[in-house]
């Protein structure tokens, strides 16, 4: 029973996986005694010999499932936080809004990165957040012994790989403040509670 | 400046959590949103939870996981072997995870690596009940009978 479900529920993934594979064999070289396709079968019964075993599932309920893509597994989330995620992420959400949005943060981390980058007034155009200061003064440290050292080659690499330190983390703030932001708007909309 | 500084700079882009503080309930929270969202199939959503999570903590795998699923659905694989691999690396028990892995490298024609990840999906849920692995063994099956037909024809 198990065995003939699987490959019903699989019919379409395994209809998408052979036309992947096909394709990726496309112009590919033939292999010996035989065409693209011969070649694939070989290698693909090779490798896979010892999983076509008993590996099917024994419960049938599961089935169900296997057309979709899993992100992650939850089993090992708190209940708490697959049954009512809002309430663990309210705080959260005041907690950014005590550090303005992130919005004032990244703005004025992209004005530093433009201005950094032409080595002058960085320091003076900081942002005002804790945390990019430290950076910022990090990368203020790096430019100007750069700039004091100019056939000191180690310095311009590490001026350069302070800057994309920089650019990193400006991407990574705009990525916590578009977070903070839909989760803000799903919350007023009260939508996110709609399973 | 020295060479030793330049690991400092860099460490001081992850991690922005240590400025807000989330619990792990928190994090686990807002990955089951993005899961939730994933599941709707409010991809963009999804999508921007899940990128939000590798903002502040790129050692939590969630992010890499749900972005390596997204990625393995529409097809884009060498996106979704790169997130799935960082997943893994940083979350070696998720059975969900190995079987995307797997599928993705299987999709590539990589089968030696992708015989290896599924194994190793299977290995982690010997209860056969992860929904992740259950898909690995989908495909399997499928796959095992795709094969033994093109074989019986051929020797017919």
């Amino acid at each position: 029973m198990g065995e003939a479900v699987l490959s019903v529920v699989a019919g379409p993934i395994i209809s998408s996986v052979v036309q992947d594979l096909l394709g990726s064999q496309a112009g590919g070289a033939a292999g010996a005694g035989g065409g693209p396709f011969d070649s694939l079968l070989k290698n693909f019964t090779s490798a896979f010999a010892g999983l076509f075993g008993n590996n099917t599932s024994s419960n049938d309920s599961t089935y169900s499932q296997v057309s979709n893509v899993m992100p992650f597994s939850t089993s090992d989330m708190s209940p708490a936080s697959m049954y009512d995620p809002m309430a663990q992420i309210r705080p959260a959400l005041n907690r950014f809004n005590q550090y303005g949005q992130g919005q004032v943060i990244v703005r004025d981390h992209r004005s530093f990165i433009n201005s950094g980058s032409t080595g002058t007034g960085a320091a003076k155009d900081a942002a005002d957040s804790a945390k990019l200061s430290s950076a910022q003064a990090k990368y203020d440290q790096a430019e100007q012994y750069a700039e004091d050292h100019p056939d000191d080659q180690n310095a311009q690499n590490n001026a350069q790989k302070a800057q994309l330190a920089l650019q990193t983390l400006a991407t990574r703030l705009s990525d916590e403040n578009k977070m903070f932001a839909n989760l803000a708007l799903k919350a007023d909309q009260n939508s996110i509670l709609q399973v | 400046m020295t060479e030793q500084k330049a690991p400092h700079l860099l460490d001081a882009a992850p991690g922005l959590n240590r400025d807000l503080d989330l619990s792990k309930e928190q994090l686990d929270a807002i990955a089951a949103l993005g899961f939730r969202f994933y599941e709707q199939g409010k991809n963009h959503d999804a999508e921007i939870l899940f990128e939000g999570l590798i903002a502040l903590d790129p050692n939590l795998y969630y992010g890499y996981a749900g972005l390596g699923a997204m990625a393995l659905r529409d097809e884009r694989l060498e996106e979704a072997e790169d997130h799935l691999s960082r997943a893994a690396a940083l979350k070696p028990n998720d059975p969900t995870v190995y079987a995307n892995l797997g599928e993705t490298l299987l999709r590539q024609a990589k089968f030696t690596e992708a015989a290896s990840e599924f194994d190793r999906s299977l290995q982690l849920d010997p209860q056969k009940r992860d929904a992740g692995a259950n898909r690995a063994r989908a495909i399997l099956q499928g796959m095992k009978s795709v094969v033994s037909e093109i074989q019986r024809v051929g020797a017919a």
